[in-house]
């Protein structure tokens, strides 16, 4: 029998909809709630590629180390820097080296040992990178003392190293790519992390990286989840329904926005630490007055501001994330004070002064924090114009100087206050035309020592300074809070967004 | 199909190649205008000038704007997209892993329209004016003025939450967990079209009811199905098929918030983290991609009414 071409398009229109209705009503995949040894885990954001030096984001910044690990790692409560790949680092301040004992039972993924050569290559890589590349500055080079242990020599005296090797950039890569071409290698790569990755589908925007277990990972009975199914999407409020629906086990950075929609019990969070800041541009007439400055930062409301994301964030006495080691509070916290903001603005005599808000606007509760902003420098007399815009262009309104203030984060992503300061030093200080007569010396001070009251009196310098230039105020410091279902045990929030996947497990009773 | 026609197409891709540069030259030149500077983007924020120098070197942003373009030119014409900006993946790769999902939405959705639209329109156009056509008409007002993005919530929380037939987000690994995915997001979507196929066909229906060989063939004995497929659908049809670049066009924008709404990797994403990413090749290669598209579909309409309606001529 020979069908006509409408009849076989109407039967491939009638199986489509009944193949569509069968498999709607067949459960089983992607709608269906995990019921393995699974983790399934949400996320808007995708990671920047499969190389260390292109980590940049916190997509990149949680699964890179998932991947590869890394020679050193945080502390469990985030406050402290111990040993990964590498057992332990000891530095020696006369010879200007740091010593790395690889550990024997460290093994990539395909089975071979993690060695000193490894190391080295990866040391050589990282210096080479094109994103990446400049933040290893510092090392002058790396060599293989013996098979298991590595030696970096410095060009000065550098405290940093030991964070900067538990960040995502500074990945472990097998010698030689393990005979690939980089380009190869980066598409299936070869880690000693926890979990090997089994598939990286759709990168982009909503694509879906398939981990499972690396059965040579170096830490005995761990990782104890036998794969983690990452999921990307640019719509935080589909992640929560689909978090509700128990399509997703863990949502990763969930919002103030979508935290409702979660059951509170359900929602961990990080201490706070990302810090929001106020940027003044110096350059501009109307903020040249360091005395306009500081009445700004006076009129600034913090605590009102926090009870927009009540629970989520902490007011800011300063401009440096909290809970981060060394991040200590300055003598002249940033406050508010309204009489004073007047007063200031009284002897200044400005005339008027018309200012744009540059912001990010996808997100609904800092358009909020920058209408709240709006309102409280009008009470002073300083009238905001708002100016929503996107990550990318804030950035670059930063660095091209046409703004008049900007408000952006401020983050840490390893147990050191000099992290996010460094960021200051390269960006925030030179883009707002600030005196960087303090922040400078004090950053090479702290970087230059092991010794906490010495960084501490750093830190608390550059506090103080940037309450006296009112270039940078602080207004909060927010929490890295994840939606967590109940049998998922173990994920502990640092302050840096991320968590260590080695430690979760699945601990399911009855149908949960 | 005749020489004819052949030549037709022929021609009508020679057509195609003026208005594909001009498409470039606009996609290109809009998106130098565009705040954000790329080579920060793919350098990050924390990186010194020195090596977001380096950056754009490699990017190839110092040389002059002309220099920058006809170097993409060329390298479109040998086929290449270029890489994304963080140098990760080649743009061909890139589309070609997210397209299937773009096109089974597609696919499912131009099903569900003819699904809707065809039977609705018969319906309204049996008794015109009557009361179940201007509820229909009021239907399909609705229908067209419906946000898909809202449609696409409503239906996941009328739908997907409460029953679990269908997944909240995602896409899936095999082809039964792919349709199912796709089957909400080409619901909201054809909710949205079915409504400007149905007024179309409507209206050629019952033009065609009025006409001449309708009232004929139905005073010689053609009835039934015949005479619906033969004399009705097919004389309806040629006005609907002229519509099929607008709603391509429609399909082709709304595909990117369904897209969004319900967590699918499909081109429209891609273009949308690739815009905010300031990913130029990424978006100039989809922006490209999807004037062949509409271009494509428009031929194809062409053609079809020419082969639906012997009257029309290719010229």
């Amino acid at each position: 029998m020979k069908l006509s071409t409408r009849a076989s398009l109407g039967t491939a229109a009638l199986l489509l909809c009944a193949a569509t209705v069968m498999t709607a009503c067949g459960g089983g995949g992607a709608g269906n709630t995990n019921a393995g040894n699974e983790l399934r885990v949400g996320r808007t954001g995708s990671i920047d590629g499969m190389s260390g030096d292109s980590c940049l984001g916190p997509a990149s910044i949680q699964t890179m180390p998932m991947i590869y690990g890394s020679l050193l790692v945080n502390t469990p409560d985030g406050q402290g820097i111990t040993g990964g790949l590498a057992s332990d680092f000891k530095y020696d301040d006369k010879a200007l080296t740091y010593t790395l004992p690889i550990r024997p039972e460290a093994k990539f993924s395909n089975g071979s040992a993690v060695t000193a050569n490894d190391v080295v290559f990866s040391i050589n890589e990282w210096r080479k990178g094109t994103v990446g590349g400049g933040y290893y500055e510092m090392i002058k080079g790396a060599s293989a003392i013996d098979e298991h242990t590595v030696r970096i020599d410095l060009k000065r005296p550098d405290t940093f190293l030991p964070a900067l090797l538990t960040w995502c950039t500074s990945t472990v890569y097998p010698a030689n790519y393990a005979g690939s071409s980089p380009e190869e290698f980066f598409k299936k790569p070869i880690g000693a992390g926890p979990y090997q990755v089994d598939s990286w589908q759709n990168p982009g925007a909503s694509e879906q990286i398939t981990l499972s277990k690396n059965p040579n990972f170096y830490i005995p009975q761990k990782p104890s989840v036998d794969k983690i199914v990452i999921t990307s999407s640019t719509d935080s409020a589909q992640q929560t329904l689909a978090y509700q629906s128990g399509q997703l086990d863990v949502i990763e950075q969930i919002g103030a926005d979508d935290a409702p929609n979660v059951p509170s019990a359900e929602v961990i969070k990080s201490k706070p630490s990302q810090s929001m800041d106020l940027f003044l541009n110096k350059r501009r007439p109307v903020l040249a007055d360091e005395r306009v400055r500081q009445a700004i930062s006076l009129a600034v409301n913090r605590a009102d501001i926090a009870t927009i994301q009540d629970g989520f964030v902490t007011a800011a006495v300063g401009v440096i994330p909290t809970n981060v080691p060394n991040s200590v509070a300055g003598s002249n916290p940033q406050r508010f004070d309204l009489d004073a903001a007047k007063k200031l603005m009284a002897e200044a005599n400005p005339g008027p002064v018309n200012v744009t808000l540059a912001f990010e606007g996808g997100s609904s509760t800092v358009s909020n924090v920058a209408n709240l902003i709006r309102d409280q420098l009008g009470k002073i007399g300083v009238t905001v114009t708002l100016r929503p815009s996107d990550s990318a262009t804030i950035y670059d309104f930063g660095k091209s100087g046409d703004y008049d203030i900007l408000m952006s984060t401020v983050t840490a992503i390893s147990p050191t206050a000099f992290d996010p300061i460094g960021f200051l030093v390269v960006a925030w200080y030179p883009w707002t035309g600030s005196d960087m007569s303090v922040i400078q010396p004090e950053y090479t001070r702290g970087i230059s020592t092991f010794d906490d009251a010495a960084k501490n009196a750093a830190v608390a310098a550059i506090q103080d300074d940037a309450t006296k230039q009112s270039t940078l105020v602080g207004l909060y410091n927010q929490v890295a809070a994840y939606a967590v279902k109940p049998y998922v045990k173990g994920i502990n929030p640092l302050p840096y967004r991320m968590w260590d996947a080695a430690q979760v497990q699945i601990e399911r009773t009855g149908s949960a | 199909m005749t020489s004819h026609r052949f030549a037709f197409i022929g021609k009508r891709i020679v057509q195609t190649i003026p208005l594909l540069l001009v498409v470039l030259v606009a996609v290109f030149s809009m998106l130098k205008l565009v705040p954000g500077d790329p080579a920060r983007q793919v350098a990050g924020p924390r990186a010194s000038e020195a090596q977001i120098a380096v950056v754009r070197e490699q990017l190839g942003l110092n040389e002059s704007l002309p220099a920058q373009f006809f170097g993409y030119l060329s390298r479109i014409v040998h086929g290449d997209l270029g890489m994304t900006a963080n140098g990760a993946l080649h743009v061909s790769d890139v589309i070609r892993q997210n397209a299937p999902v773009t096109a089974l939405v597609l696919s499912i959705t131009i099903v569900f329209t003819a699904l809707i639209a065809i039977p609705l329109a018969m319906l309204a156009s049996h008794r015109p004016n009557g009361v179940i056509d201007r509820g229909l008409q009021v239907m399909a007002t609705f229908g067209v003025g419906i946000p898909t993005f809202w449609m696409g919530i409503v239906l996941l929380a009328v739908v997907a939450l409460p029953t679990g037939a269908f997944p909240t987000g995602g896409w899936g690994d095999t082809f039964a967990e792919q349709l199912r995915a796709s089957t909400l997001p080409a619901l909201a979507l054809s909710i949205s079209v079915a409504p400007i196929l149905f007024a179309s066909l409507r209206s050629s229906i019952i033009e065609v009811k009025r006409s001449d060989y309708y009232t004929a063939a139905r005073a010689a004995g053609v009835e039934g199905s015949r005479l619906i497929r033969k004399f009705v659908l097919r004389n309806a049809a040629v006005p609907p098929i002229a519509l099929l670049a607008a709603l391509t066009t429609i399909l082709l924008s709304g595909v990117v918030v369904v897209e969004a709404t319900f967590g699918l990797p499909g081109l429209g994403q891609t273009l949308v983290e690739g815009a905010k990413k300031r990913d130029f090749n990424v978006v100039q290669g989809l922006t490209l991609l999807f004037t062949v598209c509409v271009v494509g579909v428009n031929l194809l309409g062409d053609v079809l009414i020419a082969i639906v309606d012997p009257r029309v001529e290719l010229s």
